[in-house]
C-alpha cells in the first residue's frame, strides 16, 4: 500500500494534485496527521513508545475527530535534523498533512519548529524538551506537550536542596540538551541554597569510559551526583558508578531518562534503590492514570512507561485540539492553521495520566506536580517504581516573543 | 618529506601536443558522448519539476546538492585515487559559513555563498597540503582526523548553537528577477544552475592538462615522479577544488533545509558520499551523480519498508566493489554500447 | 596522587580493550595489506552473539568462550572465499578491500538492527558480569574488579600473541609473510590457509573484545563504529602491521583519552585526533612502522 502511495505521489504533478484532492473531498472528510518521530537511531524505542500511545488515543476516538476521519502518516526523522526537515517537507507538501507531531530529539524539534513556522503548518513536539523550542523559537504554529528542560530540572534541583543536600556534582553529555539540563538543575538547586561543586560535561556520543569523571566526582566529596544521560550512555554511567562502589557514599540521581524502564534489563540490577524525578509513572494511583494503564495494558499486554504517557498527551492534545478547532469553525477545518494550535493551547486536560495538564502563553505544557520515584524490587522479583514524594512543577525560562 | 627534489610548480604537460594527435578521434568521440549525456540529462532535469509532486522537487534539489558533493569527492577518488573520509567537514564548513554570514552577520546570501566557496577552497587546500603527502590508508585516516576535529569545533562553538545548530537561515534572494526562492521549484532551478556551473568547472578541470596529471598519479605515481612531475602540489590543489565543491554543496544544503547543525560534519556522511560514488561508478564523470540519485531515491523508497535500509546499501556496495567496478554508470554504458552496436546511430540515455 | 594512579588504571583498562581490537587489525594489515574496516562488525558479532549465548546459558564464562567463535568462523569464510579470490582476480588489496569491508560494516549494522530491534524489539542489552567480578575491590579506594580483569585479559592476549609470533613455527611463517610473501610461497606453505587463519584469529579477538565490552559497556547498534575509530588510530600510530607498535599505540590512545578527560576536558574531543594528525604529517609510517611496500 505504502509503495503505491509513494509511486502515485512521485507522478502526481501539480495539476493532477488539485484534481485528486478535489475528488477526495467529495467522498469523505479526512484529516491527515503526521507522526514524525525518531524511529531509527538511539531514540528508536522512545519513538515506538510514542507511536503505541498515539494508536491507543486514536482507537479511543474511533479513528475520528469532530466528524473527520483521521489518517496517520508516519515518517522517520532518523534522529537527524536534516532528515527531519526533509520528511516534514514531504508530510506538508506531498501528503498534505494538517498537523504533525511526535518528535523526540531536541535538535529535531528545533529544526521542525523552523519548518512549521515557515510553512504555517502546526507542529506539536512530543518530547523535544530544549528550552528554546518554546522560548527563542516559539511560534503560533508550534506547541509542546512534554515540558521544558528548565521546568523539570529546576524543580528537581530545588527539591533536593530543600531535602538537605548541600553539594552536588553535575554530570552530563556536552551538548545542548546536557547544558540545558545542567542550567535548569543549577537554577533550582542553588536558588534553594545548594551548591554545584563540579560541572562534569563529557564528550557527547564519543565518551568510552566514565571512570575519569566518576573519580573526579569522588574527589569533591559532594553529597550526590545529579546526571542527565539517556540510552546506552545512561546504562554505562549507572553500571560504572555502581562498579566504583559509589552508590552508598554519593548516590547517582537524575530524571527519568537515566533510569528509564527500557534500560533496566541492561543495567542488571544495579538500578534497584535509585531515586529519580519523573512526570509520569505507572505506579501512580490517580483515577486518570489507572484508566490509562488499564486501556494500555488491554491493548498491548504490558504496562505503560513515561514515554507512553508523553506520547498519549501528545496525541490527545493533537486530536482534541483538532476537534475543538473544527467545532469552533462550524464543522470545518479552519483555513488559518494557527487556530488549531490556539485551540490546542486552550485545552485543559484534566484526565491526563500524568495529572492535570494545561498550556502556558508560549504553548508549552504545564502539569500540576511532578513525582519523585524510587526503583524497588517487587514481590515478583522484578524492579518497579514506587512514588515516594511529589514536588511542585517548575517554571519555563523567559525568551518567547510571539507576535 | 618524499620526493621534493623539485618544488617548483611544473609547467603543465609539455608532451600535450604530441599526445593530442593519436587521441584525437577518441577524444572527439568522448566529447560527443559527454555532450549527448549532458544535454539529455539537462533536459530531463529541467522538465522534472513540471511532472513530479512538490516533495519530489525538494528531493531532487537534494540529489543535485549531493551530486555536487560526490562529484568533488570523485575528483579525488576516481581521478586521483585518493579515498577521503573527511569531506563532510568541508560540506559542513560551507554550510556554516553561509549560515553565519547570512543569518548572524546579515550579509546577503549570494555574498555568503561566495564566502563559503572561497573559505572551503582555502581550508581544504591547507588540509590538502598536510594530507596528500600520505596515501592509501594513511590518507584515509588523516582526512578522517581533520574531519573529526572540524566536527568537534562545530560541537563546541556556542555562538552557532553547538549541537543544536542554527535555524531560519534565509535562501538566496532572487527578487531582482522577480522570483521567490522560498518556493521549492524556484529553489530547485537555482540549485540546478549551481549544479551545471559546478559540473562545467569540474569538466574543465579534468579535461585540462592538470586533470591528466591527476589521472597519471592514479595510474602510476612513480612514473609521474620519474617524468619530472612534483605530484604533491597537484594533489593538494585537487583536494582544494574537491573541498570547494563540497563547500558549495553545503552552502546550498543549508538554504535547502533552512537549517544546519554539526550532524552534517560526521564521518558517516563522508562514508555515505563514498557509497554514492562507488555505486554510481567512480570511473565515469556523471557516475557519482547517478549514484547520488540512486542513493537518495532508494533510501526514500526503502525507508517506507524498513528502517534498516543501511543493510541494503551495504550489500549493494559490497556487490558493486566486488563485481561491477564500473558501478551504475559502467552498467549503463555497457548497455548503451550494445544498443549502439545494433543500431548504427542513437543517443545515449542518461538513466 | 591516588587520583592520578587510578586514572592510570582507567587508562590502562581502556588501552587493553582497544588493544584487543587493534591487534587483529594490524596483523591482518601487515600480512595481507587489507585494511579490514569490517572489524567493528566482528566486534558487534561477538557482543550480540555473546548476549544470545548468555541469555541461553546464564553464564558469562560460557558466553566468553563460545561467542568469539562466530566472528572467528565468519572471518575465515570472508577472507578465504570472498576477499582472497577477489584479490586474485585483480582487485587491489589496499583500496578495494577497504571499501568492500566498509560496505560490509554498514550491512552488518543494518542486519543487526533488523534482527534485534525491528524483529525482536531489543534496544539496550548487556551481559551480566560473573560472580566475583561484578563488584569492587578496596585498593585505597573502591576500584571495579572487572576493570582489573580487562587489564589482565589484555596483557595476557598481548603475551600470547607475542609468543605465538616470535616463538612458534606458525609465527615464523607469518612474520616471513609480512616481510616477503613470495618467500613464504616458495617455502611450500599454503599461504591462503595461513592468511585466512590469521584473519580469522584477528576477527575472533575482536569478538572477544565485544563480549568483554558487552558486560562493561552496553550492547547497542553504534558500538561497532564507536570502537572502530580509536582502533584505526592505534593501528596508524603504532605503524601498520607492527605488533609492538600496536601495543604502545593502544597505550597512547587509551591514556590520552582518559587523562585528557580527567585533566583537560576541553581538549578531550580533540586530543586523540591531534596526535594522529601530527603523527601522519611528521611520521606517516607510525612509531614502529616500515614504509608501505606497495604504492
Amino acid at each position: 500500500m505504502t509503495l503505491v502511495r509513494k509511486i502515485t505521489s512521485l507522478f502526481a504533478g501539480a495539476g493532477m494534485l488539485v484534481a485528486a484532492s478535489g475528488a477526495a473531498l467529495a467522498q469523505e472528510k479526512t484529516v491527515k496527521v503526521g507522526l514524525l518521530s525518531d524511529f531509527s537511531g538511539v531514540f528508536a524505542q522512545l519513538a515506538k513508545d510514542v507511536e503505541d500511545a498515539w494508536m491507543l488515543a486514536l482507537e479511543e476516538r474511533g479513528g475520528m475527530v469532530a466528524g473527520y476521519k483521521v489518517e496517520i502518516v508516519k515518517e522517520d526523522s532518523e534522529n537527524s535534523p536534516q532528515a527531519a526537515v526533509q520528511k516534514a517537507n514531504k508530510l506538508i507538501k506531498s501528503d498534505n498533512v494538517t498537523i504533525f507531531g511526535g518528535s523526540i530529539s531536541s535538535g529535531v524539534g528545533i529544526a521542525l519548529a523552523g519548518v512549521a513556522d515557515k510553512e504555517k503548518t502546526p507542529y506539536v513536539a512530543g518530547f523535544s524538551i530544549a528550552d528554546a523550542l518554546t522560548g527563542k523559537f516559539c511560534s503560533p504554529y508550534v506547541a509542546r506537550t512534554s515540558f521544558s528542560a528548565n521546568a523539570l530540572q529546576a524543580a528537581a534541583g530545588a527539591y533536593w536542596a530543600k531535602k538537605g543536600v548541600k553539594t552536588a556534582v553535575f554530570m552530563g553529555p556536552d551538548y545542548a540538551a546536557g547544558q540545558a539540563m545542567l542550567a535548569g538543575f543549577k537554577n533550582g538547586f542553588e536558588a534553594a541554597g545548594g551548591k554545584v561543586v563540579l560541572e562534569e560535561l563529557t564528550p557527547f556520543k564519543t565518551t568510552k569510559d566514565w571512570g575519569p569523571s566518576l573519580l573526579k566526582a569522588q574527589q569533591t566529596g559532594a553529597d550526590m551526583i545529579y546526571t542527565f544521560y539517556a540510552g546506552s550512555e545512561a546504562v554505562q554511567v549507572v553500571k560504572q558508578h555502581a562498579a566504583f562502589g559509589m552508590q552508598e557514599k554519593m548516590p547517582l540521581r537524575g530524571a527519568m531518562w537515566i533510569y528509564d524502564e527500557a534500560l533496566w534489563d541492561a543495567m542488571g540490577g544495579v538500578e534497584i534503590g535509585a531515586i529519580h524525578v519523573t512526570n509520569y509513572t505507572n505506579a501512580l494511583d490517580t483515577e486518570a492514570s489507572e484508566r490509562f494503564e488499564k486501556a494500555f495494558e488491554a491493548k498491548y499486554g504490558r504496562l505503560p512507561v513515561a514515554s507512553n504517557a508523553m506520547g498519549y498527551t501528545n496525541a490527545v492534545a493533537i486530536f482534541d485540539g483538532l476537534a475543538k478547532a473544527i467545532e469552533d469553525n462550524g464543522g470545518n477545518l479552519p483555513e488559518d492553521k494557527s487556530k488549531i494550535i490556539a485551540a490546542l493551547a486552550s485545552l485543559k486536560l484534566y484526565s491526563d495520566p500524568r495529572g492535570p495538564v494545561h498550556f502556558n502563553s508560549s504553548n508549552n505544557a504545564m502539569q500540576d506536580e511532578l513525582y519523585m520515584v524510587q526503583i524497588v524490587k517487587g514481590d515478583d522479583g522484578k524492579p518497579h517504581h514506587k512514588v515516594i514524594d511529589t514536588l511542585p512543577y517548575g517554571e519555563d525560562l523567559p525568551g518567547c516573543n510571539m507576535q | 618529506m618524499e620526493n621534493t627534489d623539485d618544488d617548483s610548480w611544473h609547467p603543465l604537460v609539455e608532451g600535450d601536443e604530441s599526445r593530442h594527435d593519436p587521441m584525437d578521434r577518441a577524444a572527439a568521440r568522448d566529447q560527443r558522448r559527454f555532450l549527448t549525456i549532458a544535454l539529455i540529462g539537462l533536459a530531463v532535469l529541467i522538465a522534472l519539476p513540471f511532472v513530479v509532486g512538490d516533495y519530489y522537487v525538494s528531493l531532487f534539489s537534494e540529489i543535485l546538492i549531493f551530486g555536487i558533493l560526490v562529484s568533488g569527492v570523485n575528483l579525488l577518488l576516481g581521478y586521483t585515487g585518493l579515498v577521503s573520509l573527511g569531506h563532510a567537514s568541508f560540506m559542513g564548513l560551507g554550510a556554516y559559513v553561509t549560515a553565519i554570514a547570512a543569518s548572524l552577520l546579515g550579509y546577503p546570501v549570494w555574498l555568503s555563498m561566495l564566502a563559503s566557496i572561497l573559505i572551503s577552497l582555502l581550508i581544504a587546500y591547507g588540509v590538502g597540503l598536510l594530507s596528500v603527502r600520505t596515501k592509501g590508508v594513511q590518507f584515509l585516516l588523516i582526512t578522517l582526523a581533520f574531519g573529526q576535529m572540524f566536527h568537534a569545533i562545530a560541537e563546541k562553538t556556542r555562538f552557532t548553537g553547538g549541537d543544536d545548530g542554527m535555524t531560519n537561515i534565509p535562501r538566496i534572494d532572487l527578487g531582482f528577477i522577480g522570483l521567490d526562492a522560498d518556493q521549492d521549484r524556484v529553489f530547485y532551478f537555482f540549485v540546478l544552475v549551481c549544479f551545471v556551473v559546478a559540473m562545467l568547472i569540474l569538466r574543465r578541470v579534468v579535461e585540462s592538462p592538470f586533470g591528466r596529471v591527476l589521472v597519471g598519479i592514479r595510474e602510476n605515481e612513480k612514473r609521474m615522479l620519474a617524468m619530472g612531475y612534483t605530484t604533491f602540489p597537484y594533489k593538494a590543489l585537487a583536494f582544494g577544488i574537491s573541498g570547494m565543491l563540497a563547500g558549495l554543496a553545503g552552502s546550498l544544503w543549508v538554504q535547502h533545509g533552512f537549517f544546519v547543525n554539526p550532524h552534517i560534519m560526521t564521518w558517516e556522511l563522508s562514508g555515505e558520499a563514498l557509497l554514492m560514488v562507488i555505486i554510481g561508478g567512480s570511473q565515469s564523470f556523471f557516475g557519482p551523480v547517478l549514484g547520488a540519485a540512486f542513493y537518495v531515491l532508494a533510501k526514500d523508497l526503502l525507508s517506507e519498508i524498513t528502517e534498516a535500509y543501511l543493510m541494503f546499501f551495504g550489500l549493494i556496495f559490497v556487490l558493486v566493489v566486488a563485481f561491477f567496478q564500473g558501478g551504475l554508470a559502467g552498467f549503463a554504458s555497457r548497455f548503451a554500447e550494445r544498443f549502439l552496436n545494433r543500431k548504427s546511430d542513437g543517443g545515449e540515455d542518461k538513466p | 596522587m591516588t587520583f592520578f594512579l587510578f586514572n592510570l588504571l582507567n587508562g590502562l583498562q581502556l588501552s587493553m580493550l582497544i588493544f584487543l581490537m587493534a591487534i587483529g587489525l594490524t596483523v591482518i594489515f601487515g600480512l595481507m595489506d587489507i585494511l579490514n574496516l569490517a572489524h567493528g562488525a566482528f566486534y558487534m558479532a561477538g557482543a550480540y552473539f555473546g548476549y544470545v549465548v548468555f541469555q541461553a546459558t546464564g553464564s558469562f564464562w560460557i558466553a566468553l568462550a563460545i561467542a568469539p567463535l562466530l566472528p572467528l568462523v565468519l572471518g575465515f569464510l570472508l577472507q578465504y572465499f570472498v576477499l582472497q579470490p577477489l584479490i586474485d582476480r585483480g582487485r587491489s588489496a589496499h583500496l578495494d578491500m577497504a571499501l568492500l569491508t566498509f560496505g560490509l560494516l554498514f550491512f552488518t549494522i543494518g542486519l543487526i538492527d533488523l534482527v534485534f530491534f525491528e524483529t525482536l524489539g531489543l534496544t539496550f542489552m548487556s551481559i551480566d558480569k560473573p560472580a566475583g567480578l561484578g563488584s569492587y575491590v578496596n585498593i585505597g579506594t573502591f576500584y571495579p574488579s572487572y576493570r582489573l580483569f580487562i587489564i589482565a585479559v589484555g596483557l595476557l592476549v598481548a603475551l600470547i600473541v607475542w609468543l605465538l609470533l616470535e616463538r612458534t613455527v606458525v609465527g615464523a611463517v607469518v612474520r616471513a609473510g609480512v616481510d616477503d610473501r613470495e618467500m613464504v610461497r616458495a617455502m611450500g606453505v599454503n599461504v591462503y590457509v595461513v592468511f585466512a587463519s590469521v584473519f580469522a584469529l584477528g576477527c575472533g579477538l575482536a569478538g572477544l573484545a565485544g563480549v568483554i565490552a558487552g558486560a562493561e559497556l552496553s550492547i547497542n547498534i553504534t558500538m561497532g563504529v564507536q570502537i572502530l575509530i580509536p582502533t584505526l588510530v592505534v593501528v596508524v600510530l603504532g605503524g601498520l602491521g607492527s605488533v609492538k607498535g600496536c601495543f604502545f599505540g593502544s597505550l597512547i590512545v587509551g591514556m590520552t583519552e582518559t587523562l585528557s578527560q580527567a585533566y583537560v576536558p576541553a581538549l578531550a574531543l580533540f586530543a586523540t585526533y591531534l596526535i594522529l594528525a601530527a603523527m601522519l604529517v611528521f611520521r606517516p609510517q607510525g612509531f614502529f612502522g616500515r614504509t608501505p611496500k606497495s604504492v
